[in-house]
C-alpha cells in the first residue's frame, strides 16, 4: 500500500482530493427522487413491498446498500421518517443522507478502478482527474442523488468481459444492466450485431442479455398479475421521450427522429462496422454513438447523462475530443434550470426546505425569455453531441 | 532582411500576448461588473417577497366546487416559526358574490383562528390571503384550515389531485379525498438565521456524527496538502 502510494503518489493526491470533495458535499444536497427510491427500498426492507414489483428492481437492490449502512447507525423509524414520510426536519436526516450516499462514493471508485484497467499507466492521472472532477459525476451522484455509479459499474463490467473475450457472461451482466436501468435494452439490437460470430451464437448471446428482463416480466405480468410494460410508453413516462422528437410528413403520419437515426447508424455498422472477430473498440465506438444521439435528440433525466462518462473517460485523453467534451459537459450544467428549482436551489432542501421555494427561472426572466435561453443552449449542446458522434464513427483508430 | 523578418515576428508575438492580455482582461472585468450587479438584483428580488413562502401549487389545476353549506379541510405542518398566513387560490365565475368561513383549527381541534371572506364576482383563479393569528412555537406542529361556503352558489377551490403534499391530508367534509389543496404559507423568518438554526439543531441532535464527519474531513486534508506539497516538489523535479 506504502509502495504503491509512494510510487503513485500524484494519483492518490487526486483520489483523496476527490473523497474529501464527496465527503464534504454529501450531507448537504439531495434531490426528492433520492427520498423517493429510498422510500421503496425502505418499505421493501420492512417488509410492506416486494422488489420486484419495482421497475428496475436491480437499481433499488443497490440501494439497500446505503440503506443497511444507515440501519447500523440509526433507528428505522428515523429512517422511515426521513425517506418514506421526507420530514427533513428529523435531527437525523442529515446523518442518513450522509450514510445511504457511502455505496455512490464506493461504486464510483470501484468503477474508476475498473476504467483504469483499459489505460496505460500514462493515462492513469488525465483518467482520474476527469472521473473525479468533472461536474456530471459530482452532481449526479452526490448532489442530485443518484446511484448511478452502480449503474456505470455494471456497464464498465460489461466492456471488461468483453475486452476479456468472455461473450456469455458479458451478455448475462448486460442482462442484469437492463433490470437496473431499463434504457439499455434499446441497445439489444445493436448488442445482437456485434456479439457472436455466427447466428447461433448471436441467438444464444441475444437470449442471456434478455433473461433477466424476461424473468422479472413474466413473474410480475404472469405470477404477480401487475402489467409493467403497458405503462412505460405512457405520456409521461420516460419511455415515452424517445417519440417526442418526430417530423410530421401529413396524414397523421410521424417519422421518429431518434429511431430514424439509429437505423441509420444500424445499417451503417451492419455494412461497414462490423469485423469477422469481436472488436470492442469497434463495438465501444456504435454504442457511444447511440448514446450521445439519444441525448442529442431526446428529452433526458439529468441523472442519465452520467452513463456516458465512461465514453468521455475514454475520449478525453485524446487531444481533437478533449475540448468538446469539456464543452459538453458545461453546457449540461444551464439544462439543469429545465427542472427549475427542483434540479438547483431545491437541492439544498436538506439544510431548509425553502429552498424548494427559489426559482431561478423567474430571476433569469427578468433579463431575457428563460425558456428561449435554455432550448438555445439545448440547441447547441445537442449540437455538440452530433459532432461527437460524426468524430467517432470517423475515427478508424484501434482504440476507442 | 532576416532581422527585419525576426523583428516583424517578435511584433506579431507581442500583439498577440497583448490582445490574450486584453481579451482576459476583458473577460475577467466583465464578470466583476456582472457580479456586483446580479446580487444586487437577486437581493432586490428577495426583498421584493418579504416573506418566505412554502408553495404548494402546480401548474395543473383540478377543482373542488363546495355547495352551499359544505365544507373542506386541509391538514397542514408549519415549517417555520411566525407564520403570516395562507393563501388559497379560489375562481367564483358567477354574477353574485361567494362567501365563506375560513377557520384554523391545533392539533387538538381547537379553534385559534375564524374569519368569514367574500369573493368577488366574475373573478379568474387567483390568491386570497388569509392571515393567522399569533401562535406559539409553531414551528412542526400540525394544524387544521377549513373552509366553509356560506353563500347559495358554489365556491369554487383550486385542488391537485395527486398526493404532493407530505405533510397533510385533504378532507371533503368528514371524508378524506386523494389530493391536497394548491396553497402558499407566508412566513417572516430570515433564510440565513433558519439555515444556521437548522444546522445547529443537526449539530446537537448528532455531536457523534459530526465529530467522526469532521474528524475524517481534517484528518484527509492533511493527507492532501502532504501529498500537494510532495506533487510540487516533482514538479520541480520534471522541469
Amino acid at each position: 500500500m506504502i509502495k504503491f502510494i509512494k510510487k503513485n503518489h500524484q494519483l492518490v493526491f487526486w483520489l483523496a482530493l476527490g473523497f474529501l470533495t464527496r465527503l464534504i458535499i454529501m450531507p448537504f444536497l439531495a434531490h426528492d427522487d433520492f427520498f423517493l427510491v429510498y422510500g421503496r427500498v425502505t418499505k421493501a426492507f420492512l417488509g410492506e413491498d416486494n422488489f420486484l414489483t419495482y421497475s428496475q428492481p436491480l437499481f433499488h437492490l443497490f440501494h439497500g446498500f446505503g440503506f443497511l449502512i444507515a440501519r447500523i447507525f440509526t433507528p428505522v423509524k428515523d429512517i422511515f421518517s426521513v425517506f418514506v414520510e421526507q420530514d427533513l426536519s428529523n435531527l437525523h436526516a442529515l446523518k442518513i443522507i450522509f450514510l445511504a450516499k457511502i455505496p455512490f462514493v464506493i461504486f464510483e471508485y470501484l468503477s474508476l478502478y475498473l476504467l483504469l484497467k483499459f489505460f496505460q499507466r500514462k493515462d492513469w492521472l488525465k483518467v482520474t482527474i476527469f472521473w473525479l472532477f468533472n461536474p456530471v459525476n459530482l452532481y449526479v451522484l452526490y448532489a442530485f442523488g443518484r446511484f448511478e455509479s452502480a449503474v456505470v459499474f455494471m456497464l464498465l463490467w460489461f466492456f471488461w468481459l468483453l475486452k476479456s473475450q468472455k461473450m456469455a457472461w458479458a451478455a448475462l451482466i448486460f442482462g442484469f444492466l437492463i433490470l437496473t436501468r431499463t434504457f439499455f435494452i434499446i441497445l439489444i439490437p445493436l448488442f445482437s450485431l456485434f456479439l457472436g460470430s455466427n447466428f447461433k451464437e448471436k441467438v444464444r448471446y441475444t437470449f442471456f442479455s434478455l433473461a433477466p428482463f424476461a424473468f422479472w416480466y413474466s413473474y410480475n405480468e404472469f405470477f404477480l398479475k401487475k402489467p409493467q410494460l403497458a405503462t412505460i410508453f405512457q405520456e409521461g413516462k420516460h419511455g415515452s421521450y424517445f417519440f417526442e422528437s418526430q417530423i410530421n410528413i401529413g396524414l397523421g403520419q410521424k417519422i421518429y427522429l431518434f429511431f430514424l437515426a439509429y437505423a441509420l447508424i444500424w445499417f451503417f455498422a451492419w455494412v461497414k462496422g462490423r469485423t469477422k472477430n469481436f472488436d470492442l473498440a469497434n463495438f465501444l465506438r456504435y454504442f457511444f454513438a447511440i448514446l450521445v444521439l439519444y441525448y442529442a435528440t431526446s428529452c433526458f433525466h439529468p441523472q442519465y447523462f452520467a452513463w456516458v462518462i465512461p465514453f468521455l473517460a475514454f475520449l478525453v485523453i485524446k487531444p481533437e475530443y478533449k475540448k468538446m467534451i469539456w464543452l459538453l459537459l458545461f453546457l449540461f450544467i444551464p439544462i439543469l434550470l429545465f427542472w427549475d428549482n427542483f434540479t438547483t436551489l431545491g437541492l439544498l432542501i436538506p439544510l431548509a426546505e425553502f429552498f424548494n421555494d427559489f426559482s431561478p427561472m423567474n430571476f433569469i426572466d427578468k433579463f431575457f425569455p428563460a425558456v428561449i435561453f435554455l432550448n438555445l443552449v439545448r440547441t447547441l449542446f445537442s449540437a455538440v453531441c452530433f459532432y461527437l458522434l460524426w468524430l467517432v464513427l470517423k475515427d478508424k483508430k484501434e482504440n476507442f | 532582411m532576416v532581422g527585419f523578418e525576426g523583428q516583424k515576428g517578435e511584433f506579431l508575438i507581442m500583439t498577440k500576448k497583448f490582445l490574450k492580455t486584453g481579451l482576459l482582461l476583458f473577460i475577467f472585468f466583465g464578470f466583476y461588473f456582472i457580479s456586483l450587479m446580479a446580487p444586487q438584483k437577486a437581493q432586490a428580488m428577495l426583498l421584493r417577497e418579504k416573506s418566505l413562502r412554502e408553495s404548494f401549487f402546480t401548474k395543473i389545476m383540478d377543482e373542488i366546487s363546495l355547495f352551499s353549506g359544505q365544507s373542506l379541510s386541509q391538514s397542514i405542518r408549519l415549517n417555520y416559526d411566525n407564520p403570516l398566513g395562507v393563501e388559497i387560490i379560489f375562481r367564483n365565475p358567477s354574477i353574485e358574490k361567494a362567501q365563506g368561513i375560513f377557520i384554523v383549527k391545533d392539533e387538538k381541534k381547537k379553534i385559534i383562528k375564524e374569519e368569514e371572506f367574500s369573493l368577488e364576482s366574475n373573478i379568474q383563479a387567483s390568491f386570497h390571503f388569509f392571515s393567522f393569528s399569533e401562535m406559539k412555537n409553531p414551528k412542526g406542529n400540525n394544524y387544521l384550515i377549513e373552509i366553509t361556503n356560506t353563500s347559495k352558489i358554489p365556491l369554487i377551490v383550486a385542488y391537485y389531485n395527486q398526493d404532493v403534499y407530505h405533510y397533510g391530508q385533504l378532507y371533503l367534509g368528514e371524508k378524506f379525498k386523494e389530493g391536497n389543496l394548491q396553497f402558499q404559507i407566508h412566513y417572516q423568518i430570515s433564510p440565513i438565521r433558519e439555515v444556521v438554526n437548522n444546522f445547529k439543531n443537526h449539530l446537537e441532535g448528532n455531536r457523534l456524527f459530526f465529530l467522526i464527519w469532521l474528524v475524517i474531513i481534517i484528518f484527509i486534508t492533511l493527507v492532501v496538502i502532504i501529498l500537494a506539497k510532495n506533487y510540487q516538489i516533482d514538479k520541480k523535479k520534471k522541469q
